[in-house]
Parts: structure tokens; C-alpha cells; sequence
């Protein structure tokens, strides 16, 4: 039981440093959000993809 | 620190070049202002890479873009180390730190034990939502962030339709230097202000892979994954192999996830056929 509980301890800890890993993450993603697609346009993968 | 405690700039580097003795101006700066002035030089920054470097590289491959953002960062860290020195800050912004009593009395009437928990890791987490509900609104109800994810969407369709690519990319830097400089300010109070930090960035790095590069919620999800990972398999198998783990974990769970589905959780799948 006691294992328990602090493996409950251990998943709240981690899950506030995983919002933290996430919020530099997110920035990440902007910049490639608008990257992945600003070198070719959706339509030429459309094209390609045969 | 920095600004905020009266520091010059760049002090080791004028003091060398004219012999002089500066260090500190004699005044201080108050945190809100100081945070201020950081988001307006993160904009102004923004505003500066996409004149000096990304505006010569529009259609480029991704590789040549992915080197330059790489340079950079190398550049920034050592304009950093130069303009302020390379020791560790303390950085203080006025948030709450240390235990939280609250949740450690009440877990110790409901368990038995109490959970240790940081109140700066609660005020991070409260801030980090925040932020996210305030982009996803951002993005899904104002013109400029329409417009944003019509960049994202269709760059030639965008175009047509006469969105300016130029305004949409300062933007959209200056939004991740804002989530950026959020990140930044939690980190540096959590661990102090120091280079090592961009060790963080690495571990984006796994995160991004595990969640797909181009996804929000992906991010946010492999963020959770990585952290709640990380922190279990160092006390799950941790003891067995004398811990340290959290420091490979993370890689490695990115490269299983490499071999096995290399768009990650919530990325787009890209098939390419030579």
C-alpha cells in the first residue's frame, strides 16, 4: 500500500515537470507547425502520393 | 539578476576593451517591468531574425532552415554568456516555492503520508494551462489566428487569398518567444538561471518525437508521458540499476518510438516514395 502511495506521489510530481517539458515543447511546435508546410505546399505531397 | 539587479551589459566585455571598472548601474529594475522589457525584446527579436536570416531563406529545404535556427541558438547562448556572465542566477518573480502544507496535511489525514508537493510546480502548471487555453483561443477565434493556421495549412492557398506570409512569421515567432520566454522564466526559477537549462531544449527534443512535431496537443501529451515516464521508471527501476535513469530515459523512449512509428502520437504521416 504504501508502495502505492508514493508511486501516487511520483506520477503527480512527474506529470507537473511533463507540463513543463510540454510548455518547451510547444514552443517547438509552433515554429514547425507553420514550417512543415511553408517549404511545400499540401498539394504537391497530394500529387506525389500515388 | 541580470537586468533586474542593476547589472550592465556585456560589463566583462567593456571593462576588457576600455579598461574600466562597470558592473552594476545602482539601481534596480522591478520583476513586472523586467518581464515586460523581456517580451518586448523577445518581439524585437523576432522581428530581427526574420529580417536578417529567415527572409533570405524561403524556400530553402527544411535542413538548411533546421542549420540556421541551430546557428541561432549558438549564437544567442553566447551572446548571452558574454552580455551577462556565465555563472548561475538565482531568479525570483515572485511566485510562491517550497512545500505545499495544504496538500501535505490533507494526503497525511487521507493516507497517512504526506505528499510532497511544490507549490512553484502547482503555480507552473496553473500558468502553463493558462497559456495553452489562451493559444488555443488565440488560434481558433481571432482573424490573426485564422490566419495563422491558414499559413500552417496552405502556404500557396494562404497567399491567394492575401494573408501576408511576412506578418504571419513574425508573428509566429514572436508567440514561441512568448511561450518560450513563459517556459524560461519557470525553468530559471525552478533551477536557477544558468546555460545548462537549454539541456531542457534537448529534451523537448523526445517529447516533440513522442508526441509528432507539428502536434499541440501531441506536445502536451508527450510532455505529460515523458515527465510521468521518467519519474516512475526511476522509481520502478531506478533502485535496480542505480538510478540516474532520468537522464537517458527520455531518448530512449524517442527511439523506440523512432523505429515504431516515427510520426509519433499525433503527427501527420508523411509517406515519401522515391
Amino acid at each position: 500500500m504504501d508502495q502505492f502511495i508514493f508511486a501516487a506521489e511520483v506520477v503527480l510530481n512527474g506529470l507537473m515537470t511533463g507540463v513543463m517539458y510540454a510548455l518547451v515543447a510547444l514552443g517547438f511546435v509552433l515554429i514547425f507547425k507553420r514550417r512543415a508546410s511553408s517549404t511545400m505546399p499540401k498539394g504537391f505531397w497530394r500529387c506525389s502520393r500515388r | 539578476m541580470g537586468i533586474q539587479n542593476g547589472q550592465v551589459p556585456f560589463a566583462h566585455l567593456i571593462n576588457a576593451t576600455f579598461g574600466t571598472s562597470l558592473h552594476h548601474f545602482g539601481w534596480t529594475v522591478p520583476a513586472v517591468l523586467a518581464v515586460a522589457l523581456t517580451a518586448l525584446i523577445m518581439v524585437l527579436l523576432a522581428f530581427l531574425i526574420e529580417k536578417l536570416v529567415l527572409q533570405h531563406l524561403v524556400g530553402q529545404e527544411p535542413i538548411i532552415l533546421f542549420m540556421a535556427t541551430i546557428g541561432l541558438a549558438y549564437f544567442l547562448e553566447g551572446l548571452g554568456d558574454v552580455m551577462w556572465g556565465a555563472d548561475i542566477k538565482a531568479l525570483d518573480v515572485g511566485l510562491p516555492q517550497g512545500i505545499s502544507d495544504g496538500i501535505e496535511a490533507v494526503t497525511g489525514q487521507w493516507f497517512g503520508y504526506g505528499f510532497f508537493i511544490d507549490r512553484l510546480d502547482l503555480w507552473a502548471t496553473l500558468i502553463a494551462a493558462m497559456l495553452v487555453a489562451a493559444l488555443v483561443a488565440f488560434a481558433q477565434y481571432t482573424k490573426q489566428g485564422r490566419a495563422m493556421r491558414a499559413v500552417a495549412d496552405d502556404h500557396q492557398a494562404a497567399m491567394s487569398v492575401g494573408i501576408s506570409l511576412r506578418f504571419i512569421w513574425v508573428m509566429v515567432w514572436s508567440i514561441a518567444g512568448f511561450v518560450a520566454l513563459v517556459a524560461g522564466i519557470m525553468w530559471g526559477t525552478k533551477s536557477g538561471v544558468q546555460f545548462s537549462l537549454s539541456l531542457i531544449a534537448l529534451k523537448a527534443l523526445p517529447v516533440l518525437m513522442l508526441g509528432g512535431f507539428t502536434s499541440i496537443p501531441g506536445a502536451i501529451v508527450g510532455g505529460l508521458i515523458i515527465g510521468v515516464g521518467e519519474k516512475l521508471f526511476e522509481f520502478t527501476i531506478g533502485p535496480m540499476v542505480g538510478g540516474a535513469t532520468e537522464n537517458w530515459f527520455a531518448y530512449v523512449l524517442a527511439l523506440i518510438f523512432l523505429v515504431f512509428r516515427p510520426q509519433g502520437l499525433f503527427g501527420e504521416r508523411i509517406i515519401e516514395r522515391v
